[in-house]
């Protein structure tokens, strides 16, 4: 439902703006497609922030309809119709999207983390979301965005283990998010922001883990839920995102650049 | 020449209509994915159509061989025509059109040959006595801990709800059990990745290939074993190599029933050890 959405809503909105290709990833980047941008994310963060609470809905319904029989389809109806509107987290997160455009603490945060150096797995989780953007079908895309929740993990010595743990939960969000963002061409580059959004995600779970505190899915989920409404919910950080990833890419990916020499 | 989609196409339709009645009901096991330990491996013994804590025998038992027996004389008729068409798809996604059709054709030779031929009591005897060898091969790059990850990621993937998730699982499952120590590992990881959606979309068609899986994290470990040799040998790895080995591995595992049942019932054991019951305080946090 919501992809149809995304499709009728950005097309029309959406068409004429642009039209000069800001399909390539250096478009987002620039300061004067800030006000072209705030809207394109205006439409798609809700969409994803929702898609993942749908894995927070979906639990809480179970528990409150415990002795009751639903048809599979049914119930995956409703976790999109709404239901996640029923999880305060998300409702609050939907909320407080509107007040993002402004530089807040958060953002000088994402500020800090683009400045650090590049480790050759996060060169690697570039690379896996360059292809998940440029992928024939959802569900490869989907596979590559799956790929890089271990592969983020790794970069977190002694709370890895804690981190895997939730990793279920990690993927099938970021799954879930990717696929409001891969239907449409125009929001697909956004796609590269995943390493950044789940690399922050585990930066936070991996603090709770180290005080010795176990993830829970909802943690896990409503930490995803946050990081995607902090980077989809502000054009500045998605763009500063974007740039990073598409340096970290174009500089240091071993991938491209054996090819680019012809190795 | 055919690309990856239109021989999933035609893979289809050939299986959905051969097999799909016989086991219609058989893996009806729902996935719900609430907690890694707690009922996302809810259908892993039931899926493979065993009882629960069958499992707990020794892997060398009486127990394991009679299961193991079962579950390939069930997928034996299926494997046959499986095998060449999975390293064909596979050998496409990892290295192109050209290497997909060359690695299929290789396979099927193999095949005619009679090289993987179904001789259930004999080849496992046989292979059984190998059974050391194809532990110690699985142990030999990733840890324990890795490894059940892995096998529990692909179990996911082979309950998923729809395709995509599926794949997502996936992906995880081979960047999980990956070694990605050297650069060329980092290089062809990608290209594995999509190797193993392409496999996964495959198994996936048919309600009775997709228990199938779960083989994909060892023959995913498998490749990049050799891959990693081959490297430390000074070769050079490039998609060509590595959609002619990973090809080959899949074959390998694919084709011959016994080292497949032997391959569900390692990947169910294995998951088995991250199912352990999510401890009270989580539960109670949610």
């Amino acid at each position: 439902m919501y992809q149809y959405e995304l499709e009728t809503n950005l097309d029309r909105g959406f068409q004429s703006e642009f039209e000069t290709g800001v399909g390539e990833d250096r478009e987002y980047e620039s300061e004067e497609f800030f006000p072209l941008l705030a809207p394109l994310l205006g439409k798609v963060a809700p969409m994803a922030i929702k898609a993942i609470g749908g894995l927070l809905g979906r639990r809480r319904r179970r528990r409150q309809n415990e002795f009751e029989f639903e048809s599979p389809q049914g119930e995956y109806e409703a976790e999109y119709e709404g239901e996640y509107e029923s999880d305060p987290f998300i409702g609050k997160l939907l909320q407080g999207l509107g007040s993002m455009a402004g530089m807040n603490e958060s953002e000088y945060e994402f500020e800090q983390f683009e400045s650090t150096p590049a480790s050759e797995s996060e060169v690697l989780a570039e690379h896996l979301a360059h292809m998940a953007a440029n992928s024939e079908s959802e569900a490869e895309a989907e596979a590559f965005i799956g790929a890089l929740v271990p592969l983020i993990a790794r970069g977190f010595g002694a709370a890895a283990p804690s981190l895997m743990r939730a990793a279920p939960h990690l993927i099938r969000g970021a799954a879930r998010a990717a696929r409001t963002l891969y239907p449409n061409a125009r929001t697909r580059p956004l796609l590269r922001t995943f390493p950044g959004i789940l690399k922050k995600t585990a930066s936070t779970l991996a603090r709770q883990a180290n005080s010795n505190r176990p993830i829970a899915q909802s943690t896990a989920v409503k930490a995803l839920a946050g990081n995607v409404a902090q980077v989809l919910g502000n054009p500045r950080t998605t763009a500063q995102i974007m740039k990073r990833s598409r340096l970290i890419h174009a500089k240091k990916c071993p991938c491209c650049n054996s090819v680019r020499r012809g190795v | 020449m055919l690309d990856g989609e239109t021989m999933q196409h035609e893979f289809e339709g050939e299986f959905e209509n051969e097999f799909e009645n016989e086991y219609e009901n058989e893996f009806e096991d729902e996935y719900e994915g609430e907690q890694f330990g707690g009922s996302l491996l809810k259908g892993v013994s039931s899926s493979l159509g065993l009882g629960e804590g069958e499992y707990e025998s020794e892997y060398e038992s009486e127990a394991f061989l009679k299961q193991a027996r079962k579950l390939a004389s069930r997928f034996a008729p299926v494997l046959k025509q499986l095998a060449p068409h999975a390293a064909r798809i596979v050998g496409t996604a990892v290295g192109g059109p050209g290497f997909g059709q060359a690695a299929g054709t290789i396979a099927g030779h193999l095949l005619r040959e009679g090289e993987f031929e179904y001789e259930f009591s004999s080849e496992f005897e046989d292979e059984y006595e190998l059974t050391g060898e194809f532990e110690s091969e699985y142990e030999y790059e990733a840890s324990p801990q890795q490894e059940s990850l892995a096998e529990a990621l692909a179990a996911a993937a082979s309950q998923a709800e729809s395709e995509a998730e599926a794949e997502a699982y996936i992906g995880a499952s081979i960047t999980r059990i990956m070694p990605l120590k050297s650069i060329s590992m980092c290089r062809i990881a990608p290209n594995i990745v999509k190797g193993g959606a392409y496999l996964t979309r495959t198994l996936r068609k048919s309600r009775t290939t997709r228990p199938l899986v779960r083989t994909i994290p060892t023959i995913a470990l498998r490749t990049s074993r050799t891959l990693a040799q081959q490297a430390a040998q000074g070769r050079q790895i490039t998609p060509a190599v590595a959609a002619r080995v990973m090809a080959g591995h899949t074959r390998k595992v694919l084709s011959s029933p016994t080292t497949t049942a032997k391959t569900l019932l390692n990947s169910a054991k294995v998951a088995s050890k991250v199912s352990k019951a999510v401890p009270a305080r989580e539960r109670v946090r949610n």
